[in-house]
């Protein structure tokens, strides 16, 4: 899979935020049939045996067993039965959304993957008895094993491409965090990065957030962390520099570090020596 | 009323940069010939008689091909539905401006209607000549229908787009978007032919060439101060004759509504904008934020918090009655105009918006005449109280009686006779929504005394003070 990801993706597509509403195996009856729908859920249909179509956004697929299909939200589809010998799959409905967008219509998989993956069968099954289950975990098992169809299905796709023209502020937003990680060692202010997006700084604040789930100051404080714990570990310049070159002022810098780290700078560099040896 | 040839429709992609945007620039296919004639016509009528003002159409016969193009008649049924009217204010600008003019909205007849996000009316400015940019063609903020305040302080603007193009060339826009006239460097005056529409029908189904009942985003847009994801959705929906669409679709904790009420007061409009919407989809409790918004102290807020009502569903009805009793004037205003926007769901209402008319302030029962002809139901009770505002002192609320009585259409036949004497009114647009009123109307009855009132006052076109009777 090529990685043409913005910096946009770089940073948040393990942000996406699942929802799953149905899991089932089905073998579906003669009537089942569909047209020119579109809806506001992905879904996933893992095929175990007989035949049909589905058709998305014009193009029809006659799947065969043992294929993995993801009809993405936002698309239009149909589907339908052909024959007698009718679909048996399983299914399941969900949303993945990054911020206050649906992944699948950022990220442009193909319809279908041949997955050569041996537990994805169990993987579904799992998936429908957490459905089922009251368990205080079950939530999180259904969210991790999508989270691992979804990586399989990546992991098997030839080319994944994204599209950026998905949403007028998308441009700009990446734009802006590509400035944020080229200047982390400035002054950056929300006016002035309002003013590179052209936006009002209120309304840039709220997209802004939309897409990082942080507010600027936040999502930069993160950052300029992030590039400080880099220089800790791996270059030998002190803690008073590395905070220079991260813009903040040493006492801030140890204070916001320990903050979003829960260790102070000098702690953070002992130990990453340390695990670095073993 | 639409013209009988086939309208050209707008497709999905065209509608979904009407709603993003606000305007389309669209051209007719006439050919050169057509608009040289026109234009010969125009200017000998704008340097023989003067400006035609209203009259424009009768006098200038050629301009009515124009309005039965299929490339306009098609663009206004998708955006107004086929049962459009004409209003019967029509202007053509005449001008040779060096300076540009202000960015500005245009009023209905004063400022202090409160405006429909929804397309209830549109506006085409129509360039019957080759208009490049030096011309001076209308400059148009993409995307800033739905702001009430300026949200931009300079006047150059990068966003700013120009309907400029060959002669027969068009901007469709959403009433109430921020525009302006460009200056015209070369000095040569420019015709802009400026006509106003209003849908006389809520939309049932798509008006337009519909092919994906979904919203959304389109390939691409121009460049925007912000985006309106909930509002675009639903005025998408609406158009496809879906009312309260958005209503509980999503699931709002605590913290994202406290989020949305904070920014409701915010100095910056689109960020308030996308909050109310935002509310609105928020089921029970955003409803009841949204409610206690319309009582704000800032009325800024208050207007606002009635966009959020206006989609919110059946859930906003019984609170929206209630503030009808409120004695901040802004605040009824706010709630007739979320209830008008829930259609025949708000029926309920009825009885006490009918009851107000008696004591209510001159801007209130005007937004009551315009209320009662949307609600429509049930049609007796609206008409009763339509028919009282059309004796009403104020000419404003007579003249929304005649459009919401358009509205109404043929179960409105109880007020032809009260109609025909409104044909007499001492002002003029009163007079003709009278006379449009009876057309939609279309009873037996109606059209009787719509004929009557033609023939009295038809025009002939040939007739000058020069060309008095001969030939």
């Amino acid at each position: 899979m090529e990685n043409q990801a913005g910096t946009f993706f770089g940073k948040n597509l393990a942000n996406v935020q699942l929802d799953v509403s149905i899991a089932a195996y089905t073998k579906v009856p003669k009537s089942w049939r569909d047209e020119n729908y579109t809806t506001d859920f992905n879904k996933f249909y893992y095929i175990m045996e007989g035949e049909g179509y589905v058709k998305v956004n014009n193009e029809t697929f006659y799947p065969k067993a043992g294929e993995l299909y993801l009809l993405p939200s936002g698309s239009v589809q149909s589907y339908g039965t052909i024959n007698d010998n009718t679909f048996g799959k399983y299914w399941c409905h969900f949303t993945a959304k990054i911020g206050d967008f649906h992944l699948f219509q950022l990220m442009k998989t193909p319809v279908f993957i041949r997955p050569d993956e041996f537990e994805l069968e169990e993987k579904f099954q799992q998936l429908i008895t957490n459905m089922h289950s009251d368990r205080l975990s079950s939530t999180f098992r259904v969210h991790s094993i999508l989270l691992e169809i979804i990586a399989v299905f990546i992991e098997n796709s030839q080319t994944i491409h994204f599209k950026m023209n998905a949403s007028p502020s998308f441009d700009k937003m990446d734009a802006i965090l590509t400035y944020i990680e080229e200047h982390l060692d400035g002054n950056l202010s929300v006016e002035a990065l309002a003013q590179i997006a052209n936006f009002h700084p209120n309304y840039f604040i709220s997209v802004f957030k939309n897409f990082t789930c942080f507010s600027p100051i936040q999502y930069i404080n993160r950052r300029k962390i992030e590039k400080a714990k880099e220089l800790l570990a791996v270059s030998e310049q002190t803690v008073s520099s590395i905070s220079d070159s991260v813009g903040m002022e040493l006492s801030y810098f140890s204070r916001a570090f320990k903050e979003l780290t829960g260790l102070s700078p000098t702690s953070f560099r002992e130990l990453s020596v340390k695990s670095r040896i073993k | 009323m639409a013209g009988e040839n086939n309208p050209l429709l707008l497709t999905d992609e065209q509608m979904r940069r009407f709603i993003t945007d606000g305007f389309l620039v669209l051209k007719t296919d006439f050919p050169k010939e057509f608009h040289e004639r026109l234009n010969e016509q125009l200017l000998k009528v704008y340097e023989e008689e003067g400006n035609p003002g209203n009259n424009l159409l009768p006098r200038v016969t050629e301009l009515q091909r124009v309005f039965e193009h299929p490339v306009i008649t098609g663009a206004l049924t998708s955006v107004l539905g086929p049962d459009y009217m004409l209003h019967a204010h029509r202007h053509g600008h005449y001008n040779a401006s060096s300076v540009p003019g202000d960015w500005h909205k245009d009023s209905y007849w004063g400022y202090n209607r409160m405006r429909n996000h929804h397309p209830w009316w549109a506006m085409i400015m129509y360039f019957p000549q080759d208009t490049p940019a030096e011309l001076g063609p209308t400059g148009i903020l993409p995307g800033t229908q739905n702001y009430d305040s300026r949200v931009f302080e300079s006047d150059e603007l990068a966003q700013e787009i120009l309907a400029c193009g060959e002669a027969g060339t068009f901007a469709l826009i959403h009433y109430d978007i921020w525009h302006r006239a460009t200056p015209n460097t070369l000095g040569n005056p420019r015709f802009m032919l400026k006509f106003e529409f209003m849908r006389t029908k809520s939309p049932a189904k798509p008006s337009w060439n519909n092919v994906e009942s979904a919203w959304r985003l389109p390939e691409s847009t121009s460049t925007l101060f912000a985006q309106h994801d909930v509002m675009w959705e639903e005025t998408w929906n609406w158009l496809s004759g879906k009312i309260g669409s958005m209503a509980s679709t999503a699931t709002c904790s605590l913290n994202n509504i406290e989020n949305n009420l904070s920014s409701l007061a915010d100095e910056y409009e689109p960020v308030a904008l996308n909050a109310v919407y935002e509310l609105a989809c928020c089921g029970k409790d955003g409803v009841q934020n949204l409610l206690s918004a319309l009582y704000h102290e800032n009325s800024h807020v208050s207007r606002l918090a009635a966009y959020g009502l206006s989609i919110a569903g059946k859930e906003a009805i019984p609170g929206l009655i209630q503030a009808l009793d409120h004695s901040k004037t802004s605040t009824v205003m706010h709630a007739i105009f979320a209830l008008s926007e829930h259609r025949h769901l708000a029926a309920e209402a009825v009885p006490t918006l009918k009851g107000l008319l008696e004591n209510a302030s001159v801007i209130v029962r005007r937004s009551i005449a315009e209320a009662l002809g949307m609600i429509g139901s049930p049609a007796d009770e609206a008409v009763e109280g339509l028919i009282g505002c059309l004796q009403d002192e104020d000419a404003q609320v007579r003249f929304m009686a005649g459009l919401s009585l358009s509205r109404i259409g043929a179960s409105a036949d109880l007020a032809v006779p009260q109609l025909e004497i409104a044909l007499q009114d001492e002002n003029r647009y009163v007079r003709a929504h009278a006379a449009e009123a009876l057309r939609y109307i279309g009873t037996e009855q109606a059209n009787k005394a719509l004929i009557t009132f033609l023939f009295n006052s038809r025009w002939c076109p040939t007739t000058t003070p020069a060309n008095t009777f001969y030939p």
